[in-house]
């Protein structure tokens, strides 16, 4: 696979109220993650 | 309510829920109850006005995570316990008028990995014996909603098919020690007339013994037991696979095909079961454009299909048909 095809599966999960469980899937690129990582490194070095 | 009682005769369990005969049945397309919500609209069960998947639990399950009491009292003979289990609607895609077939091979990997977290998820309950996923699609096949969804069904117990084919599995192993499926694979392999498609991991074919016409069964070509195993490489072959089934299907008769696609996969009790191996089946019941194949007397009263085709042209017919992925 192309590693930039990469993604992270992102779970959040609701409870309906009737107290059934929903639950919303997303897949993040790996590198948007990385690249947010890099970001708030970046940010922290500067503030540092 | 909600229960399961015992069939001595056949030894299997049948679940009564009167409450589905309450179910949503064939709302417009404008009162979808499964769409995302729209700002201004009416609620459906997506309070989100967009999603990638979305999975909820059954508003009208068969199996319940903490199930009512049977409403009838059991004897020895006629056993009745509660309906434990989970009842699941995966939902495909926001969109109300497509179908998995139309999905990016991208998108159906994603949903392969929301599958595979279901089974992982429920199966490690310790209540939960079996995570069967299976979609039906197509008014032919009883579908009351026809915005693209698949369900999930999580057992207390070892569905009777399950239980049969695990049967045969091990007395197969105990007497030669190789899996089943993978014999049959090498067998169909060999002869090669019944093969519809492969690739690199997975292959697709109508099987020797087909009961539908247009039954195509799709492989892991390695023994992996369940979704957990694929490897990011052989879970992309299993989703262009699935793609190529269905578009293939859809090539057919020029119309979207309906079907009931299922998967068989280890059980989750704990339990030993060697010779498991994974793999899906399709069955659309059409045998032609316009006629369907009814399980009738013979099907439901004796327990043997007629098949009214060769499963050898069947798969020639299904093999010929070109797709665009």
């Amino acid at each position: 696979m192309d590693p930039k095809e990469k993604t992270i599966m992102q779970k959040e999960t609701v409870i309906k109220d009737d107290g059934r469980r929903l639950i919303y899937y997303r897949f993040v690129p790996e590198t948007a993650l990385d690249d947010a990582l890099r970001g708030a490194g970046g940010m922290l070095a500067e503030e540092g | 309510m909600s229960e399961l009682r015992w069939n001595p005769i056949a030894e299997e369990w049948v679940v009564t829920a009167t409450h589905r005969q309450d179910r949503t049945f064939m709302p417009p397309a404008d009162y979808c109850p499964i769409c995302p919500t729209q700002p201004g609209g009416f609620p459906t069960e997506v309070p989100a006005t967009d999603y990638e998947f979305v999975v909820f639990e059954n508003k009208f399950p068969s199996f319940h995570p903490d199930p009512p009491e049977p409403a009838v009292s059991g004897s020895a003979l006629f056993p009745v316990r509660p309906a434990q289990g989970v009842c699941e609607v995966i939902l495909y895609s926001p969109q109300h008028d497509t179908t998995l077939a139309d999905r990016s091979i991208t998108e159906i990997d994603r949903l392969i990995r929301v599958w595979t977290d279901r089974y992982v998820e429920l199966g490690s309950r310790p209540e939960i014996d079996y995570v069967f996923i299976f979609e039906n699609k197509g008014e032919a096949i009883g579908v009351t909603l026809h915005h693209p969804h698949g369900q999930l069904y999580a057992f207390s117990y070892l569905p009777p098919k399950i239980a049969r084919e695990l049967e045969s599995q091990a007395k197969h192993f105990d007497r030669t020690g190789r899996c089943l499926h993978c014999d049959v694979l090498d067998e169909e392999r060999r002869d090669g007339r019944r093969i519809v498609a492969e690739n690199e991991h997975v292959i697709a074919l109508v099987p020797f013994y087909a009961r539908y016409p247009y039954e195509v069964h799709l492989y892991a070509k390695s023994h992996l037991t369940s979704l957990v195993e694929f490897s990011d490489d052989a879970r992309r072959d299993f989703a262009r696979m699935l793609k190529t089934v269905m578009r293939k299907y859809d090539g057919l008769f020029g119309f979207s095909l309906p079907y009931m696609m299922v998967m068989h996969q280890q059980p989750t009790d704990g339990l030993d079961h060697p010779g498991c191996h994974f793999h899906v089946e399709f069955y659309p019941p059409n045998r032609t454009a316009t006629k369907l194949k009814y399980l009738a007397g013979c099907e439901s009263g004796a327990g043997t299909f007629i098949n009214d085709t060769l499963p050898e042209e069947k798969a020639a017919e299904l093999r010929a048909i070109a797709v665009q992925l």
